[in-house]
């Protein structure tokens, strides 16, 4: 059994030496392709993922492991990131160019609960309904609009929405019956994001 | 259905209604326009203590799912990230006070130098800590855009960006309404070709930031129900969020600004006094400095 990785995001909040190194090594793979899939071209990915990672460093001390995974903190700031810089620009979700780079020998370590939490969400996932899974699927892994679905499946763009919304919910719903550790969504300590 | 006929009888907290969370589920998604945004910001005003993140870890674990599925996820290529590397440091290690937001004594220690928590183990970043971590971002900014302007760090510098940007309005701060700071001085300008935007202030009352932050609120006229009349004291009108920032010590800084929607046509500004981190919706108790078109204009 691998031993699970002390959480790195917070001893990126406490500053210590290295641990910002750690961070983008165990993390660069992830945010570097949600990047990929939302950004027109490999310089504007760079140019988030270096983004990406100054706002974790940033905002690591509000990492709550009660609250959330240490990829899912990385991936909720990453996510929120390109998809305010695809709307302020308004550009739309580009085909993966291929790769003219030799890959980053970082050997892709301490990826534990990385592979945990995928693992949860994948089984919550398939219990969705179809229509469910293919409109998730295109708007979060492929990062297409729900006009760009809706052209794409033929789907009325109110049915995209909708599919998308109960999807989610219903995720979550299934997520915290299967025990996996999210907080209450309605509660006490609620309230807006940092 | 009502939010009365969903009360909680447990807690007599509202439910709140399915726009809410159908909202929240479409910025999960998709992100939201202008617009939505404006509308969740009101509904999550009005249902604070609903998590309004918690459909966003939802996205979140799902896209983690899936590229961990998705054996044609690309890899980041070495040179690119031996570049973020060395962006995100250069970023984090240029801890210029006056570039940050923060107004006050530099400390020349930044980077990965531990700290000590200013809110105790997993609490509030510290004092160096966000100073180092304002000035990343302003780094960040200029090292992924290397043809921009150098953002400006002083008064000098401010006023040739001002000279370069012929689009932004310019105004000096004046007391606000509410606690007026009768010492600060210094002006706000913003650029809405460019949407950038920077605070120069110098004496105003330092805070802590554990307990509470400035904040920069934008009254945009092209938000205004009538734009031929604003009314920012109205109900229905939502200023933009500028952004939170600290102020430590005597000194006089160039603070950015961080507009959260596109500002058309601002033609007020205001900072307050929030809690850390804060709010969508300013209750303005405090309001220090203002910032308008001198009357004669």
């Amino acid at each position: 059994m691998v031993d699970t990785p002390e959480p790195i995001l917070e001893r990126v909040a406490r500053q210590e030496p290295g641990a910002v190194d750690e961070m983008m090594a165990r993390f660069g793979g992830l945010v570097w392709s949600l990047a990929r899939r939302t950004c027109s071209d490999p310089t504007e990915a760079e140019d988030a993922v270096q983004e990406i990672f100054v706002e974790i460093w940033r905002t690591a001390h509000r990492f709550d492991s009660s609250i959330a995974g240490e990829a899912t903190f990385v991936a909720m700031i990453a996510r929120r990131r390109l998809i305010d810089r695809t709307r302020r620009k308004t550009r739309r979700p580009q085909s993966v160019a291929l790769q003219e780079s030799a890959p980053d020998p970082t050997p892709p370590d301490d990826r534990t609960e990385v592979r945990e939490q995928a693992g949860v969400a994948s089984v919550a996932f398939e219990k969705l309904r179809p229509e469910q899974q293919q409109v998730l699927r295109l708007a979060i892994h492929h990062g297409r609009s729900h006009e760009q679905i809706a052209a794409t499946t033929g789907m009325p763009l109110g049915t995209v929405k909708t599919h998308a919304r109960r999807g989610l919910i219903k995720l979550r719903q299934l997520l915290e019956a299967d025990g996996f550790e999210m907080p209450q969504t309605v509660g006490t300590t609620g309230g807006r994001n940092p | 259905m009502t939010d009365a006929a969903r009360q909680n009888e447990g807690d007599r907290l509202p439910m709140p209604p399915d726009e809410m969370f159908d909202l929240l589920a479409d910025r999960a998604a998709f992100g939201l326009d202008n617009d939505e945004a404006t509308q969740l910001d009101a509904l999550i005003d009005r249902h604070g203590w609903v998590r309004e993140d918690c459909l966003d870890e939802v996205a979140a674990l799902l896209a983690v799912s899936f590229e961990e599925a998705d054996a044609a996820s690309e890899e980041m290529p070495a040179d690119v990230a031996e570049r973020i590397r060395a962006g995100v440091h250069a970023a984090i290690d240029a801890g210029d006070p006056g570039v940050l937001g923060r107004i006050g004594p530099a400390d020349p220690t930044t980077g990965d130098a531990p700290i000590a928590p200013a809110g105790g183990g997993g609490g509030v970043m510290g004092w160096l800590g966000w100073v180092a971590a304002a000035a990343a971002i302003a780094v960040a900014v200029m090292v992924a855009n290397p043809t921009e302007t150098v953002r400006p760090q002083n008064r000098a510098q401010l006023v040739a960006w001002i000279d370069q940007h012929p689009t932004a309005v310019q105004w000096d701060w004046a007391p606000g309404l509410v606690d007026p700071d009768e010492d600060a001085t210094g002006l706000v300008t913003f650029d809405p070709e460019t949407q950038e935007g920077y605070m120069l202030i110098k004496g105003l009352e330092p805070n802590d930031p554990r307990f509470q932050q400035y904040q920069l609120w934008i009254w945009d006229q092209e938000r205004e129900p009538d734009p031929a009349n604003p009314a920012p004291l109205a109900e229905n009108v939502h200023p933009v969020d500028g952004g939170v920032f600290d102020v430590n010590g005597e000194g006089e800084a160039v603070i950015p600004i961080d507009a959260k929607l596109i500002v058309g046509k601002p033609y007020l500004f205001a900072i307050t006094v929030e809690r850390p981190g804060g709010v969508a919706k300013s209750g303005k108790e405090h309001v220090p400095l203002i910032a308008a078109p001198p009357s004669d204009a």
